[in-house]
């Protein structure tokens, strides 16, 4: 996912190098809250001042937060954004709470012991090992450990803080409340969060949906709608028509069906590309039949190319209805036909200068290391057979 | 004699289309525009010869083949999908030939009358799935029998994908046309009984013909 992309989850507020003061941990958390970073700098300088609870939230925040790198240096600045690595955000996580929490207590004067902080921060650190799990997956046996580990560090962390600030002889009764009292809002609250989530995710389903329509709308509006109107547009020109048509219906099977991006360079898909551009050219419709497919190669491309040759000639001089392309290939030869049922000519009677078909076919593919030939009977169609060893021997 | 033909499509004006190139040499008896029409339509009026969309709506054309168990029609798949699992699975379900919407008017009606005879019809496109799937010998073949193509069978089938009629093949390969047919029809039947594993993974391996 992009990193700018919005997410429907929350995520970690991002460090970025431009707006920075010092780590940019203020203006991160402004951009986050809608707060003037100036206010949240002020603030954390205060906290640092009295009792350097200021520094270790900073601290904590730091590297918690997700931070920026430039991709290339040289360049336009082209951030990346980059995930600290899940422990020193559970460290940083920890120290923010922490902080915080020393924090409440001076200044509220909760009366915690200093001495009851430390499973305060045990219980935060297995809390946040426990979140930290994502999505909890049975099959997964460090991510089972992960989730147990963090609910036992919380369980003994809230044991040892009752038992630091209540003494031990009455802990066993707070706990005992404190689980009652838990099960109970639990109880309350869980149907409610449930029904919530499930709502998000629906919410999400649908946009998903919406998104994938409009797109599906746009697609039909560029390619579908715009040749039906240049059709009705070019009614009366028959070729015209047919060609638009036919282009439009290559488009859309390549859309639907095809899975490979234009361009490709092997062989089934730079057949099917030189067959319609001659198509286009010229109106003819030609098929084409592939069996095997390989990486082009300099041979093969001369071979395409003599193809495109003999596909031009069936179409200007055949006055065929349809063009048949058959190309097969294996490891050892390949071997490529276009055949139509259109005028024939008599081979013997085609001048020597005729550069088309000496040229462009015969020699092309003399050169390749291969062999065309061409049969051809007046009224029967033509045929040029183009064959080609794979290796040179 | 003209023969009886059943026109399913989902599109009035594809079948238009195909009624006006068959013009009156054939008998159009019955069109439907979906899989429980089909069927019904094709109980009803026992038609020679089906001419098949490959895709309908409420199911595709397999499910008119299986509903219709007993029928002694004749299926010719025709359509513009190219996709290679739509054509082998219309095959494999009983139909007795393939052929794009591309074929000619006399074309078309040569395929029907080789259809209503038992024969089997494959465009050069099939013949091209055809010898693509068989490409490569099995590892292991269960049924060489089934599994595998012969040399004949090969050459039929590789004159076909080039755009030759059985008859300019029997000239080319020095047999009768009823041997280029028989070869036809053991191809079909090899494609439609051979359990070869390739062919189904090559069928889904290969989305765009």
């Amino acid at each position: 996912m992009l990193a700018d992309a919005p997410s429907p989850y929350w995520q970690m507020p991002r460090l970025e190098p431009r707006a920075r003061w010092l780590a940019g941990v203020a203006s991160a958390i402004a951009r986050e809250v809608g707060v003037d970073a100036l206010v949240l700098r002020l603030a954390f300088v205060c906290l640092a001042l009295s009792g350097g609870v200021g520094l270790a939230v900073y601290a904590g925040a730091w590297l918690a937060f997700t931070f920026y790198e430039r991709s290339h240096p040289g360049r336009a600045y082209a951030p990346v954004a980059k995930g600290r690595t899940p422990t020193r955000r559970l460290v940083g996580v920890a120290a923010v709470v922490l902080g915080l929490f020393a924090l409440a207590n001076d200044a509220l004067s909760l009366g915690v012991h200093d001495a009851a902080l430390w499973p305060v921060g045990v219980a935060a650190f297995g809390m946040l090992l426990a979140w930290s799990s994502g999505k909890v997956d049975w099959a997964a046996p460090f991510e089972l450990v992960r989730a147990v580990g963090g609910l036992v560090l919380v369980a003994g962390g809230v044991i040892a803080f009752i038992a630091l600030n209540v003494g031990a002889a009455a802990a066993p009764k707070a706990l005992l409340v404190g689980t009652v009292v838990l099960s109970g809002v639990v109880l309350v609250v869980a149907p409610w969060v449930w029904r919530a989530a499930s709502q998000v995710s629906q919410a999400r389903l649908e946009r998903a949906r919406a998104d994938e329509r409009a797109e599906l709308a746009a697609h039909l509006h560029d390619s579908v709608l715009q040749t039906l109107s240049s059709i009705q547009r070019s009614a009366g020109d028959r070729s015209a028509t047919l060609k638009l048509a036919r282009q439009q219906e290559r488009e859309l099977r390549q859309w639907l069906f095809g899975k490979k991006p234009a361009g490709a360079s092997d062989l089934r898909s730079a057949l099917a590309r030189v067959g319609a551009e001659v198509e286009e050219q010229f109106g003819v419709p030609i098929e084409i039949v592939v069996v095997g497919d390989a990486p082009l190669d300099e041979r093969l491309e001369a071979a395409l190319a003599a193809a495109r040759e003999a596909m031009i000639n069936a179409s200007q001089h055949s006055g065929a209805a349809r063009i048949d392309v058959y190309a097969e290939l294996d490891e050892d030869s390949f071997e490529l036909f276009v055949r139509d049922t259109g005028r024939g000519f008599d081979p013997r009677a085609v001048p020597p200068d005729r550069h088309g078909v000496s040229g462009s076919i015969v020699q092309r593919l003399a050169r390749a290391g291969g062999r065309a030939t061409i049969s051809s009977q007046p009224d029967s169609g033509t045929e040029v057979a183009l064959s080609l060893p794979r290796r040179v021997s | 004699m003209k023969r009886r033909v059943v026109l399913v499509d989902d599109h009035e004006l594809v079948r238009v289309g195909v009624r006006s190139a068959l013009g009156d040499r054939v008998e159009v008896v019955g069109e439907a525009a979906d899989v429980p029409s089909a069927i019904a339509v094709i109980a009803a009026t026992q038609p020679e010869v089906v001419l098949l969309d490959v895709h309908l709506p409420g199911g595709d054309a397999p499910a008119v083949l299986a509903g219709l168990p007993d029928t002694s029609a004749r299926f010719l798949a025709l359509s513009v999908s190219d996709a290679a699992d739509d054509v082998i699975a219309v095959i494999r379900a009983g139909a007795r030939g393939y052929v794009t919407k591309a074929i000619s008017g006399p074309e078309l009606v040569d395929a029907i009358e080789r259809i209503a005879l038992g024969d089997a019809v494959f465009s050069p496109r099939l013949a091209g799935f055809v010898l693509d799937a068989f490409a490569k010998a099995p590892p292991e073949a269960p049924d060489p029998e089934l599994d595998q193509l012969t040399t004949r069978e090969r050459e039929v089938l590789r004159l076909l994908a080039r755009g030759y009629a059985y008859k300019e093949i029997s000239t080319r390969l020095s047999i009768s046309v009823k041997t280029v047919e028989s070869h036809a029809s053991a191809v079909l039947r090899k494609l439609q009984l051979s359990n070869r594993r390739e062919l189904s993974r090559w069928a889904e391996g290969r989305r765009l013909g």
